[in-house]
């Protein structure tokens, strides 16, 4: 799936292709495994996306060196801003983005409705008085 | 042993393929030699048309499986995420544009 999807051309996405092809499967998941919880597996796409925008700021960040003290704070500072400047997002993510929610909001609805219907529901836990 | 029915200038020859036309009371009016091109594009359009309708059969069994909501939200998904820019980055000698897949490849390259 790396060579169709990379034409033959850029880096591997190793682990995070994997994941990444993981997240697409998920909202099916409800299909193969008959469990409620199955149908979390909407979230999947959601938590990727999130994890690897948390996971390019960070590297991001990681590129212009650790934190610095002093005087070099606020250069580190002002290098961070500029990269950050030069940096847009796409329509690809707002859409990504945007589908991701919507899966994520139909798995969690359907979880709840499963809840709601499963009688064999073990009770909720009461949070302990203060 | 076609007679006048023979429509066509090469002569008929064993295993030609032929288009055979009937008159209005049913009998031969004639017969004409069919293209060895023509018939390549018959069955091309043949083959075509069982792949459409097995397409057509699977993406219909798809949406009775799992819903058109579902098809269509993983499909958008895949689009923004493997075709459309995910990112763009202003640099000194222009604009440069990755995917999702892309910006994976290079989170997993350990350049982002």
């Amino acid at each position: 799936m790396n060579v169709v999807m990379q034409g033959g051309s850029g880096p591997s996405t190793g682990i995070y292709g994997f994941l990444c092809v993981v997240a697409l499967a998920g909202p099916f998941l409800r299909f193969v495994w008959k469990d409620r919880r199955a149908a979390l597996g909407g979230l999947l796409p959601l938590l990727f996306m999130l994890f690897a925008g948390i996971m390019v700021r960070s590297g991001l960040q990681s590129l212009t060196g650790g934190a610095a003290a002093g005087p070099l704070a606020e250069v580190q500072r002002l290098a961070q801003e500029e990269m950050m400047k030069a940096i847009s997002l796409g329509v690809g993510t707002y859409l990504s983005f945007a589908v991701s929610l919507y899966l994520a909001a139909a798995a969690g609805k359907q979880f709840l409705v499963a809840r709601a219907v499963d009688p064999d529901l073990p009770p909720q836990p009461k949070p302990a008085a203060a | 042993m076609t007679g006048g029915l023979w429509k066509s200038g090469a002569p008929p020859t064993a295993g030609m393929t032929v288009d055979v036309e009937f008159g209005a009371d049913g009998s031969l009016a004639g017969i004409s030699q069919v293209a060895d091109s023509q018939v390549a594009k018959e069955q091309a359009e043949a083959v075509m048309h069982a792949a459409r309708d097995k397409g057509a059969a699977m993406l219909s069994s798809a949406v009775a499986s799992f819903g058109m909501p579902l098809l269509v939200a993983t499909g958008l998904l895949m689009v923004s995420w493997f075709f459309l820019s995910a990112l763009s980055v202003d640099a000194l000698l222009g604009k440069a544009s990755f995917t999702f897949w892309q910006v994976l490849g290079l989170l997993n390259a350990g350049n982002a």
